[in-house]
Formats: structure tokens, sequence, C-alpha cells
């Protein structure tokens, strides 16, 4: 999905309308960014900022990894260091769902319909609607796609982590997570 | 004495031919003129040939055959005319009886011009015939046609020839002619009529039916009825509004052959699909729909259409099918890019939410459908939807992008370095890598997923290409270059540094392999790198619930890794698992049981023998390690997730069904009597420093390239120390390596 861009500079990331309510659907939205900081010193204090979205958070979990030769703790603030936990909500788990949140277009799976899909002449007509939607949206997708897409970026795990969690984030408001460095005492590449 | 002398000749001759017969006695004696001598062996061979019965010569297992049959038909208004030409061969001496072929009706019958006289036997039409003889039969012969509502048909009785082919001329151009069972061959059209060739089953009858559009009147007229759903996917792009029509058509009376869709002004239709459908007709407003089969009850028809888009509002199009008892539909909104669309819905329309809409109609949808609407068209209460919208720009977003960077570095006591990098690139539209070398540097080599390619110079840098002619990468490939770097030469003792170009993409993980001559001792390593021993392995957020094992994929960087106490993070538990000897056990089962609630985690070792849990809760815990060719390992220990310590473990040499157990010891505390662990995990941590020190396949890689690949000249060392370092996140800026030496 490519983003765009706001008059005032900030990210637009297409999201899927929805109803509101309790069986509202969950999906996930992924943006893998990277931003340069400062090169660390002997010591010293270190802030990652997140970005600002204009949707509240009810639990923002944020795992940091540091370099190996240093030790870090986080300073008090919004957020609180916690044992880590898998993420809460189901839809980090279900990649695809039909009828439930999955993602657009393409393939759809025909199990996911209802319980008459399993008799012959009904699995037959959705076969055949499945073979006409998959060749539209093949045929269509040269002339949807729009410029360069972003590629999709495998976060980086590197050396040890901090997993921190902060709770019931209000819409628009930056979160910061102030952290303290120290070099170990093994110092140096080696 | 003449005489005495010619009686003396006359006796000689006697003689000797006495002598000669004496010495034949053994061979057959002459034969008289006229007659055979035979040996007794030869002669009562023929007396028992001669007694055998004599053969009778072969007769005919059937009396006739049928070697082929041409049915030439022509369709008329309710009836099918034509001949049908027989030919074949009366294999029987005598009259025969030739069963030709059931269910017509025979006009005529000749044989070579003149009347073959026909028989009726159980229905077939039977020809008597003498033989043994060739002969070719020819009937002129008809049927009925079934005409139904925009159908004809007829049931074909084909002659069990050896082979039976059949040209049927049907009224009409480009009419779509059946015939089950049976091959259609070919298909003409000219004059307003339709010719097909084929071959069908001998002996099976076959079912041929056409659509009969102007020509057929239906015998019973039947109203035609039908519903039509249709889910409308209305895509708004930068130029033009695109629509997807998935039509659902129920025919609940009558068999209809065509359904007429009106189509708004000003769209263009783009394509239209569907299992029955037979062919299309576009005239202003109307889009005709033909199907192949006017029987069938339900047809599903995909149609396209688009119009281009200059402001930014329109109207959204609604297709309707004429004549049509009942019409519903869904309409569901998309806009291509970053754009915020406004729907406005009016008469039958009834907005819902997107995900109500159908699974089949969201699978059309390329980006996130913004609004979704249901309807049912009421005869004076048409459904519209107006659209407006206002588009952003779009983000910059990166081009390409190194997953890992692979870095090997051979230097000479010269001071020369030869410097191979290996990248795995993601990449979607970045024609050049730009490579920013150290001053005095030069590329030798590059390639582009396995095939070589020229890199170029710029005023700016050199450029190596990330894409080649008729190469389009969907996944990660590997880009390499070699490139050779002249420093200063190496003293008795001093400080050197080895720098690595800046790269214009992003790097994930960078690591690099230096390999020194030998007889250089080097040590204090520094720079932007770290020493690959020194990086604990991450930890990698995994979706598998309760379970989570330290895979040995998530250490992301080679070599080997020492486990650090330090690493373990409150409600982590984890540690080390030797053998005997003190070497590591790889891949032993780690089970982990809160004894209070039963909870359960899995892990398994990794190469370097260590394993680790995640959300550990505080309390007496279970851990049971297993490994094949080892006794089982069960220990109670008393576990504070505030304070995790590792559980180091010793496997004993036996059988996996022998269970060594262990009373409940304090986590960091577990000690075996017998055995100093932390002296063996020295021993087993020099060795991995050995290890880590030996070269890579890499730096032998780069040795053998040298030997002939690459175009230069340059002596490599080949006995030397090789150092592992990583950097992450390399974001166009030199890497450098820096370290002191002494001559050994």
């Amino acid at each position: 999905m490519k983003p765009g861009q706001a008059p005032d500079g900030s990210l637009l990331v297409p999201l899927e309308k929805a109803r509101g309510g309790e069986e509202a659907p969950e999906f996930v939205v992924e943006i893998v960014y990277f931003t340069r900081g400062v090169k660390w010193e002997e010591k010293g204090n270190f802030a990652v900022t997140l970005p600002a979205l204009d949707l509240p958070l009810s639990r923002t979990g944020l795992l940091v990894y540091y370099p190996p030769l240093f030790k870090v703790s986080a300073e008090p603030g919004i957020f609180r260091t916690e044992t880590y936990r898998n993420p809460s909500s189901g839809a980090f788990t279900i990649e695809t769902a039909v009828g439930s949140g999955g993602p657009v277009g393409g393939t759809i799976s025909v199990n996911g319909l209802p319980p008459e899909s399993g008799q012959a002449r009904r699995q037959q007509k959705d076969d055949d609607t499945k073979a006409l939607a998959d060749k539209f949206f093949a045929k269509s997708q040269g002339a949807r796609s729009k410029g360069i897409l972003p590629i999709k970026v495998s976060f980086p795990a590197f050396g040890p982590s901090l997993f921190l969690v902060a709770e019931l984030t209000s819409a628009s408001q930056v979160s910061t997570l102030s952290l303290s460095y120290q070099r170990g005492k093994r110092g140096g590449a080696r | 004495m003449k005489t005495a002398f010619l009686s003396v000749m006359l006796l000689s001759l006697t003689l000797a031919s006495i002598a000669m017969v004496a010495q034949e006695k053994d061979a057959l004696p002459l034969p008289d003129p006229g007659n055979v001598t035979l040996t007794l062996d030869e002669y009562n061979k023929l007396m028992e040939l001669a007694s055998k019965p004599v053969k009778k010569p072969d007769t005919a297992p059937l009396a006739y055959s049928l070697k082929h049959a041409t049915l030439k038909l022509k369709a008329g208004d309710d009836s099918v005319m034509g001949t049908i030409q027989f030919d074949g061969e009366v294999l029987k001496k005598g009259t025969v009886k030739v069963a030709l072929t059931p269910g017509w009706t025979i006009l005529d019958a000749r044989r070579e011009g003149r009347g073959v006289p026909l028989l009726q036997e159980n229905g077939m039409q039977t020809a008597v015939l003498s033989g043994p003889a060739d002969f070719s039969i020819l009937l002129d012969a008809g049927l009925p046609l079934k005409i139904e509502a925009g159908r004809a048909s007829m049931s074909l009785p084909v002659p069990s020839a050896g082979s039976t082919t059949l040209s049927l001329v049907v009224p009409g151009e480009h009419t779509s002619v059946n015939i089950s069972p049976g091959l259609i061959t070919s298909r003409t059209s000219e004059n307003g009529h339709t010719t097909v060739e084929a071959t069908l089953a001998p002996g099976q009858p076959a079912v041929v039916w056409w659509a009969t559009r102007e020509t057929a009147t239906p015998v019973v007229a039947r109203e035609v009825r039908f519903l039509a759903d249709l889910k409308t996917l209305v895509s708004v792009s930068e130029a033009d509004l695109a629509v997807g029509v998935l039509a659902d058509v129920t025919v609940v009376q009558g068999d209809p052959s065509q359904f007429d869709v009106e189509v708004p002004a000003g769209y263009e239709i783009t394509g239209v699909t569907g299992a029955s459908l037979d062919s299309t007709e576009t005239q202003p407003g109307i889009l005709t729909l033909k199907v192949n089969n006017a029987s069938q009850r339900s047809h599903e028809f995909l149609i396209s259409m688009e119009r281009s888009l200059s402001a930014s509002k329109t109207d959204a199009p609604f297709l309707t099918f004429k004549n049509a008892q009942r019409e519903t539909g869904e309409v569901l909104v998309e806009g291509a890019g970053s754009m915020e669309i406004i729907a406005t819905e009016s008469g039958s329309l009834k907005r819902m939410d997107v995900k109500e809409a159908n699974p089949y109609l969201r699978s059309l949808a390329h980006f996130p459908p913004q609004a979704a609407f249901r309807y049912h068209r009421q005869p004076n209460e048409a459904p519209t939807l107006a659209l407006e919208w206002v588009r952003f720009p779009d983000s910059s977003v990166l081009g390409a992008v190194a997953e890992n960077a692979i870095v090997t570095t051979l230097v000479t006591s010269e001071g020369k370095s030869l410097t191979e990098v290996k990248l795995i690139i993601k990449n979607q539209a970045q024609p050049f890598l730009k490579v920013a070398l150290p001053a005095g540097a030069s590329v030798l080599s590059a390639d582009v997923a396995g095939e070589k390619v020229k890199p170029v110079e710029g005023p700016d840098g050199n450029r190596v290409p990330l894409l080649r002619a008729g190469f389009r990468p969907t996944d990660a490939y590997t880009v390499s270059f070699v490139f050779l770097h002249s420093g200063a030469p190496f003293a008795k003792k001093g400080g050197s540094d080895i720098s690595l170009p800046g790269m214009d993409i992003p790097i994930d993980l960078l690591q690099w392999e230096v390999f020194l001559p030998e007889q250089y001792k080097v040590k204090d390593f520094g720079g932007d790198v770290l020493a690959a021993d020194l990086v604990p392995p991450a930890f990698v957020e995994s979706n598998v619930g309760a379970t989570n094992e330290l895979m040995q994929e998530s250490a992301p960087v080679a070599g080997n890794f020492n486990f650090r106490m330090e690493s373990l993070l409150p409600g982590q538990l984890g540690g080390g698992v030797l053998d005997q000897s003190g070497a590591v056990i790889g891949n032993a089962h780690v089970t982990v049981t809160s004894s209070e609630t039963g909870y359960k985690m899995n892990a398994a070792t990794n190469a370097e023998g260590l394993w680790r849990v995640f959300g550990a809760p505080s309390g007496r815990l279970k851990i049971r390690i297993d490994s094949p060719g080892f006794k089982s390992m069960v220990q109670d220990v008393i576990y504070d997730a505030s304070r995790p310590g590792p559980f180091n473990t010793v496997l004993q040499v036996g059988s996996v069904s022998e269970t060594v157990e262990v009373s409940a010891v304090a986590v960091g505390t577990n000690d075996d009597t017998n055995y100093d662990y932390e002296k063996e995990q020295r021993k087993a941590k020099k060795q991995a420093q050995a290890a880590q020190n030996t070269p890579s396949s890499n730096v032998l890689n780069l040795q053998r390239r040298v030997a002939g690949v690459l175009p230069v000249a340059i002596e490599v060392p080949h006995a030397g120390t090789a150092f592992h370092f990583v950097r992450p996140l390399v974001v166009n800026e030199e890497t450098k390596v820096t370290f002191t030496y002494k001559s050994k």
C-alpha cells in the first residue's frame, strides 16, 4: 500500500472503513521507517519518539533493540518495562480472513462462506464466481497499480532488547520513551 | 594284335568302372530315368506330411463390414434433411442382410444409381446385398427437429460404422452448435448459415442443439422471468472511473437465450466474461449477453467498463438488466492511491458496513474500500450515488533495500585489500547502486543475480547496476561486486584501518569478515563495527502463543555466541545444555511446566546449546530436557520472574527412556557436584574463539576467484586469521574497522 502525504506533511495511510461497535473487525497496519539519531557516547540519554496517530491507542507495546555494548534502562514516563507478552489482539496472528476484516483483493477462501457452500451445486457456483473474480482481479492489477509500492522490509532484530508498554494514548498524542545508557565494561569492538 | 589291344582297353575300362562303383557303394544308387531316389527318412517325412488333414481356407468372421458413414444434413424450420453415405464390403458369398441405421425416415436408397431394397428389422433399416463385393449406398433421410424458445435440438441416430462424420448446416451466422457425444472439427459461417463438421461416436445417438435466435419460432412461447443481483465495484483512479460488475442472474421461468443490459452513457465496455456466455453484442446504451444454454437456470457474468475523468466528482454508474423481475445489488467504492472519497447516496441505495459487503465483491478491490451500499431497485426509485473526492500526493518510499550485506576482505602484508560485497536486495525500481569507494579503490567485477554486469564510473562515484536486461525480480536477489584498495604497507608494528564504501541503499545488517596475514598478531579492534561474538542472539517476536523457541534463524549474524546471564529479562528463563565433555547439545527439547497451574512452555536449544522461554511465571517450575542419546533430565526449580537467572544443564549419555530427576533448586544456582560447569564453559568458549578465527567459505571462494576469474593479479594471503564483525542499519555511510598489529 502506498502512503500519501497530507498538506501538513504528515503521512496518510489508507485504512478500511467500517461501522463502529464491538463487532468492528480488527486489521493490522504496518509501517516500517527509519530515523537518524545522534551517536552514543560513553553514557547519556536517548529518546525514542513514536509517530502520533490520529486514533486513540488502547495499548502500545514497544520492543527496543539496543547496541550490545551498552547497558540501557528506561526513564520514568508513559512507558513501563514489562515481561514480553504477545499482542492481545487476534489480528496480529490472523493473516487472512474472509468476512472478518481480511485484506482486500485477490484470493478469498470459499471455506469462509456459509455452511450451504458444502453442497455440490453451491460449491460449483462458488468456484465459478471465484474464477470470475480472480480473473477480473488479475486483469485489473496492472491498471490499478500506482507508482512504486513500498518494499516489504523485514524488521532487523539485532542485539539485546527491552520491552515496554503504555496504555491509553489519546489521538494525536506524541509518545516518547526516554532511555539512559552507559557503555559496558567490555567496551570497544574487542 | 590290334584286336587284342582294344580288348585289353575295354577290359581295363570295365574294371575301372567296377572299381569306381565299388568305391561309391555307400551313396544312393543312380535312379532310372523318370524316377527319384530318396532316403528312408525323407520318404517317411513325406508320408507323414501326406497323412495330415487338408487345411480349409479361412472364412470371414462377419458377413459384412460397414467401413464409413458420411452424414450431410441441413436444418430447416422443423426438420433436418440430407443424405447418409455408407461405404462397406460384403464378406460372405451369397445374399447378406446389411444393417444400416435405425431411427431415420428414409426417403430413398440407391446403389450405383439404382434402387436398393431395404427391410425394416426391429427398427433397423437393412439392405439386402450380394457378396463378396464392395458396396456404396446412399440414403436420402430426414429427422424431425425439436423446437423450443430460442433453441432447436434433435437426437441423431449414428450408424455403427467404423467411422462416422457429420456435416450439418444450420440457419444463422455464427450459430453455436453443440454435439454430444461428438467432436466438432470445424465451424464456418457464410450467407446466413453456419456449417459444422464433426466426428460422431459410432453406434451412439448424438444430441445436437443450437440457439435458434430469430429463426426459431417457439412452439409454446413462455414468458421469461428472471431475477438479477448485481455486485458493483467502483474504482476511482487518477484518470478514469473503472467499474466491475459481478452479475448473478437466476431464471425462474422460460428459456432466455440472451439478456439485455442497459449501460450508462459515456462508459465503454472493456470486458465481459461468464461460464455460460456465448457472445455479446453492443449497441448504443445496450449490451446484449447471449448465452450458450438457454435452459440453464443460473448465469453469472463479470462486466467491466470505464470512462475517463477530468473532474473530482461524478455519479457512480448503475447497470440494469432489462425486464428483470427483481433487481438487487451492492456497490463498493474504492480509491486508487491516497484519496478521501465522499459518497452521497439517494433513491433506493442504503449505506452499509464495508465488511458486510459480499466477499466476492470485496475480493475484486485492490485498495481498501471506502464505502459500501446495497439496493433493491424499485420501479420509480432508481439508486443514485454521487462521488466526490480529494486526492493526496504520494509519499516517497524506498525504492530498494539490502536485507543483508555479506562482506569479505582479504588483506595482504603490502597493505592491499581485496573486498567482495554481497548484497541481498529487495528492489522495486532502483536501477543502480551508488558506491562511494575509498580513495584509490577501483571496482574489478560486479554480478546481478549470478550474471556479470558492467559497473559504471561517474563523476560522483561508481555505480553498480541493480537490474539487467530481461531480469524482473519479484523477490530478494543477490548483487555483488569486488573492489581492490591499495593501502599502506604493514610495518613491523603499528595501526591500520580498512573501510567499506558507503552505498545509497539502506542495509539492515552488515556482516564483515576480515582475513589478515598470519605473520601479524592483531588486536584492539575499533571503528564502526562490533565483534560478532559480542552480540547476543536477538529476541524475535513470535505468534505461537505460549510456545517461544529461541530459533537458530533468529541469530542475525554468523559466528558463535556465548550465553550471557545479563541478557535474560524479567520473565525470561533460559540456559545452556552441554554434554559431559563440555560440548554443546543442539536441538534438545526443553519443556517448562508450572507445577501450580500446569501452564507449559516449550523451547529447543540452538546450535550453541542455548534455550530460552518467555513469560515464565514465578513459583515452582518443572524443567524437562530431552535429547536423543542422552538421559532425560527433569528438575524442579524455584523461579523468581523478577530476578531471572540461567539454568545450565549437563546431560549424561544414555537412553532417553532413562531419566535423571533432581530435587528443587533455585534457578541460577543449579550445579552438578560432580562436574565443573564453569571450567567446561571456559573450555567451550576457547574452542568457539578458535572456530571464530577460522576463515569461512567466503574467504576461500574469494581466494579462488583471484586465481583466474578476477581481471587482476594480486597475491592474497592463503594463511591467516579471520575476524568477524557486524553492523546493523547502515544507511549511505562508510564502515570502518581499526586495529593494531605486530609482526610475530
